[in-house]
């Protein structure tokens, strides 16, 4: 029977770190693609939100040219830095990262893009700095998207699978996530191994549908109040 | 002092105008999408105007020739929008308290405490209730203590009665000229309604597809011997 822990708590801080990642750079990019006009504004969008659609080998593929020996980011680590990043936990995280941009990116936009421009215009009007307007205005007024992101982007950073393998492979105790460790468990005929940890991810699903769910009545409950539903 | 001189391209018409007003309440009156707003936006800087000055008190806020052009930040203008944009998710003193706070304010004196502000305008009472507990009238009076508690050198008010009844719209009215008395700085006050128009203004701009094509004060009239109703009685043949 596989070890059950090691994969769930590497699975974990890699989900973690990648969410923290995505919810800072999904963020300011939904709010500069929102606050910018600028030439080629929707060939950006449509690149930002491509790992959304293509399978996540192809991100895998992409990532392990970029990140490689002789790819450009790979080398820029290896000379100024002397990381290899290809087979470590860390390419674990980044995998994670790149795929659930777009659900983190596209989830905040749309949330931005409802809370109504001229609240903006009068804080600037008020003598607000940008970054005042957006800390006291526009987040907080989009903060049910921010965390609905917050949570997709989590849940998809756990379930990663096609990515990770290519960049971070599968090696027990040290890139083995728990996805990864259920493929190579069934491949390998554990059943009991693989349906253990298939339990611990199903519960893990539930409990963070439910919680979301709970979550978004309370703050519909809370807007309600406050009248703006 | 306020002096406008601006042009700027619009989708369907240019814009273009000029005037120069002291204290008291000028009237931008003219069907809607003539470019009343466009206007207003441009004096409180978040629009950029195309060529020409905007002059507050001796201060130049934009000149496109010394290519100037001050943040809205730092023209201290206050500016209450149309559906006056109050924080749905603060409460009355939190809004008005908001342009007090971080460096809104830094540099600049503080004659007026929110206290005095919300007395003024008379709405102690109120001020931990959140904007959508209130009635319109009470919102456009949190609005307007909003902009002054900045002690703003001028004040916009884009069409800022256009939600509320007949009654209520009367009553605040009259509040506006009085509270324009005792700040004694530039009102502009924008609206597609002549009687308001004609009632409120110290001067009216006629504006219509961008272009202004009536400009006239009341205190010029008075020495011309024509009346106030007689002359805004043009307008009524120019809409």
């Amino acid at each position: 029977m596989t070890d059950w822990l090691p994969p769930l708590l590497l699975s974990m801080r890699v989900a973690a770190l990648a969410t923290g990642l995505v919810a800072c750079a999904g963020t300011f990019a939904a709010w500069a693609m929102r606050r910018f006009s600028f030439p080629g504004k929707t060939v950006l969008d449509a690149v930002l939100t491509m790992p959304l659609v293509v399978p996540p080998t192809v991100t895998g593929f992409v990532l392990l040219l970029l990140l490689g020996r002789n790819g450009p980011i790979g080398r820029l680590l290896q000379a100024g830095f002397g990381v290899r990043v290809l087979f470590t936990w860390w390419a674990a995280v980044i995998a994670s990262a790149v795929v659930a941009f777009p659900l983190m990116y596209g989830t905040v936009r749309a949330g931005l893009e409802a809370v109504d421009g001229s609240l903006e215009k009068a804080g600037r009007t008020l003598g607000a700095s940008e970054r005042r307007i957006f800390f006291t205005i526009t987040l907080p007024l989009a903060w049910p998207s921010f965390m609905s992101g917050i949570l997709l982007s989590f849940m998809r950073a756990l379930g990663e699978f096609g990515a990770t393998l290519m960049v971070a492979g599968c090696i027990p105790g040290k890139t083995q996530t728990m996805p990864t460790a259920i493929y190579v468990a069934a491949e390998s005929g554990d059943m009991a191994s693989a349906g253990l940890l298939v339990g611990i991810m199903l519960a893990f699903g539930f409990a963070a549908m439910w919680l979301s769910r709970t979550w978004s009545d309370r703050q519909l409950g809370r807007f309600r109040r406050v009248g703006r539903v | 002092m306020l002096k406008v001189e601006v042009s700027k391209r619009l989708p369907d018409f240019p814009l273009e105008v000029s005037l120069s007003w002291g204290t008291g309440i000028i009237v931008i009156f003219g069907p809607s999408g003539a470019g009343k707003t466009t206007l207003l936006d441009c004096i409180a800087g978040l629009q950029k105007p195309d060529r020409g000055t905007i002059e507050l008190g001796g201060r130049v806020l934009y000149s496109s020739e010394r290519k100037i052009n001050l943040p809205p930040q730092r023209r201290r203008i206050g500016y209450v929008l149309q559906n006056y944009a109050l924080f749905p998710h603060m409460t009355v003193k939190q809004n008005v308290m908001y342009g007090l706070g971080g460096r809104c304010k830094q540099g600049r004196g503080y004659r007026l405490t929110v206290l005095d502000v919300l007395e003024m305008l008379q709405i102690v009472h109120l001020q931990d209730r959140y904007p959508c507990q209130l009635s319109g009238g009470e919102q456009q009076r949190v609005s307007l203590a909003r902009a002054l508690v900045t002690e703003p050198d001028a004040l916009l008010l884009d069409e800022p009665w256009c939600s509320l009844d007949e009654e209520t719209r009367h009553v605040v009215q009259e509040e506006l000229v009085a509270l324009q008395r005792q700040w004694d700085i530039p009102f502009v006050l924008v609206t597609h309604d002549r009687q308001e128009a004609e009632r409120l203004g110290g001067a009216i701009l006629y504006l219509r597809h961008g272009k202004q094509e009536l400009y006239m004060r009341r205190d010029s009239l008075t020495r011309s011997g024509t009346s106030w109703r007689q002359e805004t009685a043009r307008l009524q043949n120019l809409t």
